[in-house]
């Protein structure tokens, strides 16, 4: 049965044994380098495989993983998409290692092909499906390869795997704890045909992208077994050792390079998936003697709602911020780990009761990249590591998904990928954001094109376009968000369903006196229709979501704004949804930004006049947008003199802040006031 | 005598190969990028002279110029070209701004991309404030939804011409499935600025440029066009002057990425980029054809990068995975030649932070400052430096003696930036420099076989470039592989490619469909819609080869087609079985090709004919071969290559033995028959081959230096 103090403990490197030790110091010179880099390409071959043969628009969006591990499991390499599943992939390994290696019904054979998507078994959420495959050499157990993708249908009982209406974990569908599918390097067809069956909404994906992990796999497998024929099974174990060892040898280096002390950041999440409602996620990062401790104490307790996590998932996104920012020139190898500890409390919504509802916990566990995103630059800012300063991206790194049969006639279930990749990257200490940057978990992903999606879903889109207004603004400004519009075409209607958050409350704060990001409501425009204004040649149609949901357009009909968290939405044809995304955070102040940068984004439409002159108080005109600088430096004059009108001694401003409260309404999930500890008992059945 | 006259402008050097009667020759100038003219005509008078005629009367003989070019690539990365405007559909904008999102990782090494804090997205060649929308609509079969609001486009070209464009873009949502739109917009633009006005300004339609899926690469192919097509008009205005000049009046023909050639006047600017690479490996193919050798791995190692291409079975037919021009994905028909960061520029760095790890390359010493050996300031350790370091370049012989190698920098700069970092002699550390450059372009050489299906062992490899000929040794062994062949005229490999190339166009267009239903289990059965899409891209090969003045009807066809299995998100490229169809049988021959190409590929575990099968896109190669001369052949002249023999140089091949005397042969006075073992060196001007021990040299007929590897030999020498 499912052992959490066995999950965190697989998620830290293994003690080396004195073989490995010794084959490490063998190595000669060279031949760390030259078969380290062999074994990348061993990888990167095998991503491509997957890719090039999989469905699940996640292989394009980059949430996938193809990786080596020891013998013992520690991560040794990865070629990736995204970084989470390249630590959480350990547990299914070690756990088989545990408990199956010895026993005489399952055991681990030569030729076996293990499988799983349980999250208590190590993954995110049961979307994350994995492949997983012992290497032998000489008959010895040399290594083990893992290969993962992110697919969005596992039968639950809602369409899409990210079910935003589930209570407990039996709302959400096929959750596979490890479990051999194949034996002598062939897959079984009796549980291939099983997964079609959980997995009805989408039989086509699943079996293709079963096969697709499993050659991708396979491929690794058979080249490392070829370099351990060419070189020696010692080569190949030192190498992986010394792979290790070097990533926790730079760790450490940093680490210590920088100043200790306690960097602290709050964020809050305005729902539970079934309610809106204000919960806190804190960090509280230690620098000490070339140790970094992340302490999410302070964070809010578990829920009934759908967005709970398991500490692996938090460790995982923990892996994302500190791979992609403080260690992104190391390998990437669970040497990292050495100098890391976490402390995510049990029974808060990062670490929930395992009956508890998971599979949308990587919005969850995305609360983690601006936690840390400000965090870790807090305690950059000092080092040589000001480059990396960043805060990261908003939180909520999801997508609407749409169910339904398609043009062609074939029923059809998936994210929506541009959405999902369309996030706005924070300000740097010395430039500006990215707009529409990416997927934060898996920042490579590709947004597909209108005419991919087109193409393949019964979706007409209305705009797909930079979203003005949506960054953080500061000194340096965040990157904008995307603005998307679908109407639905060519099928009489669609269902849709959203696990997307910060509608009411922005995640990310901004940076040094950087302003938030703006939130992002979910819009449906009902009884109207599009397709026949567009034949009718109406000139006025929306072009963004300010025009959607204003009403400023000819579209008519029944205009909802709601919280961007969404069951099942049946749209008919000719109505229209909007599924746009965040931008992320400011740095510094805005009163220094450059005015000529002010109406450089007013030209390029992601900043608005009002914009311009309220918040970063730049008077231009209107017409030629030309800067009116006398103008400017007596606003920004203005706007100091009243900062300092409102300015208060540190303790009075204190003694007040304390005294304030959020309405009872929006606390109701938040545990207790201020602390957040556990407030309530919560059932589930 | 009939000549043919090839030419490669590179950045530095201008490449002349010409082939006279049953004579070769081949030369290089340097390149004079305020006129290329220049350049051009004194690599020609070069080459007559070596032929012993002047320009004049070479060019009066000449029956064809091919020429290839890298001036696209630097025309953008200069950012050089003309101010454009594009118009698109209103809501989309932006299409371009995004770039698929991550537009900031593409045409960026692995190692940067993973530094998110660092990123940006690349400067774009049309801003936001050029860029309009236009009331109007198409779905995906080419219906319109909404019809062109005329009124309001002109309103919007108002606007563009006023901010000053020189050229407007148009590229419309699911123009390549109905173009109409995009048509209308030009027949508007071109009637309110005719061209006797002078706002008249060329406008490119991304339904004639690039008539594929796929909005984000169709803009940018069109956009990249635009962006070079006024420049290299220019540019070949000047160069066509220049020839005529010269006497000149037969065709020039410029080389295509997509391995064929057409008349300039008939070349889309986008086509010619990464031209001269292409050539190369055409020219391997013909090589190979003539060699008896059907798989080859042509590489081509040079100052800053190590090129990558393969011959398997005799074809050329593979093409880039999502190619990308500078900082742009593009959609196009490009044969695949990889390119990674390994030249003789490379710099080598020691890492404390992971152990004293020692990194070689991608980072490069460029040609400014370049390698510490060039005495030009550049003080980072390169591999040249530990080539020279390690004996096998000659200081005075470097680029013909133009450069002369300071031996002395070479090592400060490797004792300083690495043997001092680990403990070791210099000598030592530039082994280990060599070894682990070797081994990188090894994997890749590697990588790139197996991921095609193919073993690489049964491969040859053909060497090229400066850099080439004294690696070959090392990478082909880290790769498997056990024969190289290095031709005389290595330095120009591009060059002499060009002149075994067909004239050939390429013609693309998407068009979905249903070969296998997955639903219904029906095999597609609209013969005429798919003959109809066929029958269009043969009409406009017709209009194309009858312009340029050849014959249509000598032009033969070839069919591709990019097939998946129902709802996969990448394509397979298939050679077609059939040009036309008109029964089952026909269907069933297509899909059985598509599961062939797709097992060898990939995996046959990832079969999946229930998922149904698509056709996304059509590719019709259109091609007039051209007559390929034979390249001459000498009598052998007996094994014995002492009369060859320079002298010898001190040369370190394995670090316990060190700096060993090693004889030195001189390329040109290298006989067919002649033969020798390794550990040797032989010099030229423009390059030097290491034959390492455990490889042996023979020169074949027609003076390809066949170098072979011996496992035992070296086993025993090491």
């Amino acid at each position: 049965m499912f052992n959490a103090e066995m999950v965190t403990r697989a998620m830290a490197p293994e003690e080396p044994t004195e073989e490995e030790m010794r084959d490490a110091d063998a190595l000669g010179p060279g031949d760390y380098e030259i078969y380290s880099e062999n074994v990348n390409l061993m990888l990167q071959e095998g991503k491509e495989v997957m890719t090039k043969m999989g469905i699940s628009s996640m292989l394009h969006s980059g949430d996938t993983l193809v990786a080596v591990y020891t013998a013992r499991g520690d991560l040794v390499s990865a070629v990736l998409g995204t970084y989470l599943h390249s630590v959480t992939g350990q547990v299914p390994i070690k756990f088989v290692r545990e408990r199956f290696a010895d026993d005489p019904s399952v055991g681990v054979s030569e030729g076996d092909i293990y499988y799983c998507n349980e999250a208590l078994y190590g993954g995110i959420h049961n979307p994350d499906q994995f492949a997983f495959m012992p290497v032998f050499a000489d008959g010895e157990l040399l290594a083990w390869v893992v290969s993962g993708a992110h697919q969005s249908e596992t039968g639950g009982s809602e369409p899409g795997g990210e079910v935003t209406q589930a209570h407990t974990r039996h709302d959400e569908g096929m959750k596979l704890t490890p479990i051999k599918i194949g034996e002598r390097y062939r897959l079984k067809n009796d549980l291939l045909l099983m997964m079609e069956n959980f997995i009805s909404r989408a039989p086509r994906m699943q079996v293709t992208d079963v096969k697709a992990r499993v050659a991708a796999c396979d491929r690794v497998r058979i080249r490392l077994q070829e370099l351990a024929a060419r070189r020696g099974s010692s080569l190949v174990r030192g190498l992986f050792r010394r792979m290790i060892q070097q990533t926790s040898a730079g760790v450490r280096a940093r680490i210590e390079s920088w100043p200790d002390g306690v960097y602290r950041h709050n964020v809050f999440m305005d729902t539970t998936g079934h309610e809106d409602g204000l919960l806190r996620a804190s960090v509280a990062v230690t620098v000490r003697a070339g140790r970094l401790t992340l302490d999410f104490d302070g964070t809010s307790p578990e829920h009934e709602g759908s967005y709970n996590a398991f500490t692996n998932v938090i460790r995982g996104h923990c892996a994302v911020n500190l791979y992609q920012f403080p260690f992104h020139d190391f390998p990437i190898s669970s040497g990292m780990f050495d100098h890391i500890d976490i402390n995510v409390p049990h029974g808060s919504f990062f670490d929930a009761d395992p009956e508890a509802a998971i599979s949308c916990s990587p919005l969850v566990g995305a609360m983690v990249f601006p936690l840390l995103g400000v965090a870790l630059s807090k305690a950059m800012y000092p080092t040589e590591q000001r480059d990396l300063v960043c805060g990261f991206t908003a939180s909520s790194a999801s997508a609407v998904m749409v169910a339904g049969t398609n043009q062609h006639g074939v029923r059809v279930t998936d994210f929506m990928g541009y959405p999902l990749n369309a996030y706005g990257l924070a300000a740097r200490s010395d430039r500006d954001g990215i707009d529409v940057w990416g997927f934060p978990h898996g920042p490579w992903g590709k947004a597909p094109d209108v005419e991919d999606i087109e193409s393949e879903f019964p979706l007409l889109h209305v705009y797909q376009k930079q979203q003005r207004d949506t960054c953080g603004y500061g000194r340096y400004r965040g990157g904008v968000g995307a603005a998307v519009g679908y109407a639905v075409y060519r099928t009489s209607h669609l269902a849709f369903t959203s696990s997307q958050k910060e509608s009411r409350f922005p995640a990310h704060n901004g940076l040094f006196g950087g302003y938030s990001m703006t939130v992002v409501p979910g819009i449906r425009v009902l009884g109207a229709d599009l397709l026949e204004l567009m034949a009718q040649g109406e000139p006025n149609l929306p072009t963004d979501d300010y025009a959607l949901a204003g009403g400023d357009s000819a579209l008519g009909g029944e205009i909802i704004v709601e919280h961007q968290t969404r069951g099942i939405r049946i749209l008919r044809e000719g109505e229209v949804l909007a599924a746009s995304t965040q931008g992320s955070g400011g740095y510094g102040d805005v009163l220094e930004r450059d005015p000529e940068a002010v109406v450089a984004d007013l030209r390029a439409d992601l900043i608005s006049a009002w914009t311009a002159r309220e918040v970063f108080a730049v008077v231009h005109d209107p017409e030629t947008l030309l800067v009116d600088e006398p103008a400017t430096a007596r606003l920004r004059d203005e706007h100091r003199a009243r900062r300092l009108a409102n300015a208060r001694p540190y303790g009075e401003f204190i003694e007040e802040w304390e005294r304030r409260r959020p309405p009872e309404a929006v606390l109701k999930y938040f545990g207790e006031w201020p602390s957040a500890r556990p407030n309530r008992v919560v059932v589930r059945i | 005598m009939s000549a043919s006259i090839e030419i490669d402008i590179g950045g530095t050097f201008t490449d002349c190969y010409v082939r006279a009667g049953a004579r070769e020759t081949w030369c290089k100038a340097r390149t004079t990028p305020f006129d290329l003219s220049q350049g051009m005509t004194r690599a020609i008078g070069d080459a007559a002279a070596r032929l012993g005629c002047s320009a004049e009367e070479l060019l009066a003989e000449t029956a064809i110029i091919r020429y290839s070019t890298t001036l696209a690539m630097n025309k953008l990365i200069e950012r050089k070209g003309p101010r454009l405007g594009l118009i698109t559909t209103e809501g989309f904008e932006d299409t371009v701004l995004v770039g698929r999102a991550s537009q900031w990782s593409d045409g960026i090494p692995f190692k940067e991309q993973r530094n998110i804090a660092g990123a940006d997205k690349p400067e774009p060649l049309i801003p936001r404030t050029l860029t309009v929308g236009v009331k109007e609509r198409v779905d995906y079969r080419g219906e319109i939804l909404r019809p062109l609001d005329e009124s309001h486009l002109l309103a919007q070209l108002d606007r563009l011409v006023d901010a000053g464009v020189r050229g407007i873009v148009v590229s419309l949502l699911w123009s390549f499935m109905n173009p109409s739109h995009e048509q209308r917009i030009r027949e508007l633009i071109e009637h309110e600025y005719n061209e006797t006005y002078l706002g008249s300004v060329p406008v490119f339609l991304s339904s004639e440029v690039s008539p594929r899926k796929f909005e984000y690469t169709r803009t940018m192919m069109t956009i990249l066009n635009a962006y070079l097509h006024q420049s290299m008009y220019e540019e070949l205005i000047g160069i066509g002057q220049g020839l005529r000049r010269g006497g000149y009046r037969k065709p020039l023909m410029m080389v295509h990425n997509t391995g064929g050639m057409a008349s300039v006047f008939r070349s889309a600017a986008v086509h010619t980029y990464n031209g001269g690479p292409v050539a190369g490996l055409i020219g391997s193919a013909a090589l190979g054809r003539s060699y008896g050798h059907t798989n080859v791995v042509v590489t081509d190692m040079g100052g800053t990068s190590f090129d990558i291409a393969m011959v398997v079975e005799g074809s050329t037919r593979f093409y880039q995975f999502a190619p990308t021009i500078d900082r742009w994905t593009i959609d196009a028909t490009i044969l695949d030649t990889r390119s990674i960061g390994s030249g003789g520029g490379s710099i080598a760095s020691v890492d404390p932070l992971l152990g004293n790890r020692l990194d070689v390359g991608p980072e490069s010493a460029g040609s400014i400052p370049g390698p510490a050996a060039y005495d030009q300031g550049g003080r980072s350790p390169t591999v040249t430096d530990a080539d020279l370091v390690l004996g096998y370049l000659s200081p005075e012989r470097f680029h013909g003696g133009q450069l002369r190698l300071n031996v002395r920098r070479a090592e400060r700069a490797i004792r300083d930036g690495v043997a001092g970092r680990l403990g070791m002699e210099v000598p030592e550390a530039a082994l280990l420099i060599k070894r682990i450059i070797d081994a990188k372009m090894g994997a890749e050489i590697y990588k790139q076989t197996v991921l095609k299906g193919y073993d690489p062992r049964d491969f040859v490899i053909f060497a090229a470039g400066g850099a080439g000929p004294v690696h070959c040794c090392g990478y082909a062994e880290a790769a498997g592989m056990g024969t190289v062949v290095i031709f005389p005229f290595s330095s120009t490999f591009c060059a002499y490619g060009s002149s075994t190339m067909d004239v050939m166009h390429v013609y693309e267009r998407s068009r979905r469909l249903s070969l296998l239903t997955a639903v219904s289990r029906r095999w597609f059965d609209r013969y005429e819609a798919f003959n109809d899409v066929v029958a269009g891209l043969k009409a406009l090969a017709h209009r194309d080869f009858a312009g340029e003045g050849f014959d249509p009807d000598r032009v033969s066809y070839a069919l591709e087609l990019d097939m998946k299995f129902g709802g996969q998100l990448n394509v397979k490229r298939v050679a077609s079985p059939v040009l036309s169809v008109g029964s089952q049988a026909d269907m069933e021959a297509i899909y059985a090709a598509f599961e062939r190409e797709f097992s060898e590929a990939y995996s046959p575990l990832g079969l999946h004919p229930e998922a149904g099968v698509e056709i996304e896109a059509f590719i019709l190669k259109a091609t007039l071969p051209q007559p390929v001369a034979e390249r001459p052949r000498i009598e052998r002249d007996g094994s014995d290559a002492e009369a060859a023999r320079s002298g010898e140089r001190l040369a370190l091949f394995d670090a316990e033995a060190g700096l060993v005397p090693t004889p030195v042969y001189e390329m040109g006075s290298l006989r067919p028959g002649h033969r020798f073992d390794g550990p040797a060196l032989i010099d030229s001007d423009d390059t030097t081959v290491v034959v390492s021990p455990g490889w042996s040299c023979a020169i074949d007929e027609r003076s390809g230096m066949v170098l072979a590897h011996d496992p035992e030999a070296s086993r025993v020498q090491r």
